[in-house]
């Protein structure tokens, strides 16, 4: 169990971390940036640090800032809740060097999945279904072959992808060679990493994710889809709980199997994910 | 104007002087505790004042002297990193002239050490840091006096 709790976030999110942590007694830091010092987390918060100047980068993506509130305020946890640190991989490095546990997947986990085109391999060596698509693609060449195989019309997506940035919808080989170039210079660009793959692009379908939830003693649950088609510019508007679409066998095929707790504990995630 | 016109203009002109005197003492608590929010209430009415925390640079009380009016600035010199504050060997003293650049301690974070210097001349006025004291992002650490005659 811990004793503190730093939360590198803001917003309703730290809200609901700090009263987690207030029913299970665990104490608690809130962290905020000088326009946020009147905002919820911090009055509900045990103690609260400045970490910055107002915008993001300089105050919640600033890792040394929030290394050092943790130290100073004696925490013995980091709680990223979601977006700002939650996904980053080099800041879970650095908690774990310190001897401060971050609250999240384990580091390998973090990187397998962070990188799509090694989460697609794992995927599929575990036997969980995936879309027909390739891994990283080295030239035009093996696009256009790889992109007749699967199919047209498919879709560019970055390695390092997220938001929809790096991301292009091809209906023939012309736009292709059209397109491969500019979502390489847009995914180097986002996410300093301009490695591709294809995907086969499918017409409307279902955004459906399935919550996972796991301990450090290789105990994993899943408790439920959760209905995500609802977007804006590749961006969640509304989740829904369940999902209308997923039928109950297909939701016991899903969140059930025995096969699928030994894919999960596979990635010794810890956490909710 | 009536003379029951003239007892209600005086006495309205009085209510109005204790206003100004208390509000007048109310403020000088307020700048003296360097709060933030004062809020006083009695016999059913009431008074709130707020106002926003002074990080940046402050302008103390204008002096007059004979036609040079010296103008006394007042630079506040906070903490850049959040990190535990220390003190240099030589400690600086509250009325030492500091000339650009000085150095009055340092902010360890994690493993960095961040020097916190003098960025215009001036005399220590107060010191706010203490050795060992954990300090977050902007926080003040010490007030610098700069006089100079306009």
């Amino acid at each position: 169990m811990f004793h503190k709790i730093l939360i590198a976030n803001r917003g309703e999110i730290a809200v609901r971390v700090i009263r987690a942590c207030k029913q299970m007694g665990i104490k608690t830091v809130a962290v905020y940036s000088e326009a946020d010092r009147d905002l919820l987390h911090v009055k509900l918060a045990d103690e609260s640090v400045c970490v910055g100047s107002p915008s993001a980068a300089k105050s919640y993506l600033n890792v040394p800032n929030i290394m050092s509130a943790a130290q100073i305020t004696g925490a013995d946890a980091i709680h990223p809740g979601y977006g700002f640190l939650a996904e980053n991989q080099q800041f879970a490095e650095i908690c774990d060097k310190h001897q401060i546990h971050f609250i999240g997947p384990p580091i390998e986990a973090m990187g397998m999945l962070g990188d799509k085109a090694r989460a697609r391999g794992l995927a599929e060596r575990l036997n969980v279904p995936v879309i027909p698509g390739t891994d990283v693609l080295a030239d035009l060449d093996e696009a256009l072959k790889k992109a007749k195989q699967i199919g047209y019309p498919v879709m560019i997506k970055a390695v390092a992808g997220g938001g929809g940035k790096g991301m292009r919808f091809v209906t023939s080989p012309a736009e292709l060679e059209k397109n491969l170039p500019i979502a390489r210079a847009e995914a180097e660009a986002s996410f300093n990493d301009g490695r591709v793959y294809l995907e086969k692009y499918l017409i409307e379908p279902r955004h459906i994710e399935v919550q996972i939830l796991g301990d450090r003693s290789g105990n994993v649950v899943a408790v439920g889809e959760r209905e995500c088609s609802l977007q804006r510019q590749h961006q969640k508007i509304m989740e829904e709980a369940p999902s209308i679409a997923v039928t109950p066998p297909v939701r016991k095929k899903d969140t059930g199997t025995r096969d699928q707790d030994w894919q999960r504990s596979s990635l010794r995630w810890r956490g909710n994910h | 104007m009536s003379s029951d016109e003239e007892v209600i203009m005086n006495e309205s002109k009085k209510t109005l002087k204790g206003f100004i005197h208390e509000l007048k003492e109310f403020l000088g608590i307020l700048h003296s505790y360097d709060a933030t929010e004062l809020e006083w209430e009695k016999d059913g009415y009431g008074i709130k004042l707020s106002r926003k925390a002074t990080r940046s640079h402050g302008q103390a009380p204008v002096s007059s002297n004979g036609k040079n009016r010296a103008k006394v600035e007042l630079f506040h010199v906070v903490s850049p990193v959040v990190g535990t504050f220390h003190f240099l060997p030589e400690m600086p003293q509250v009325g030492a002239l500091l000339k650009p650049g000085q150095a009055l301690g340092y902010v360890r974070a994690v493993n960095v050490q961040h020097t916190i210097d003098v960025e215009k001349p001036g005399k220590l006025s107060e010191i706010h840091a203490q050795e060992g004291q954990p300090v977050e992002f902007g926080q003040l650490l010490f007030t610098i006096e700069n006089e100079r005659v306009s």
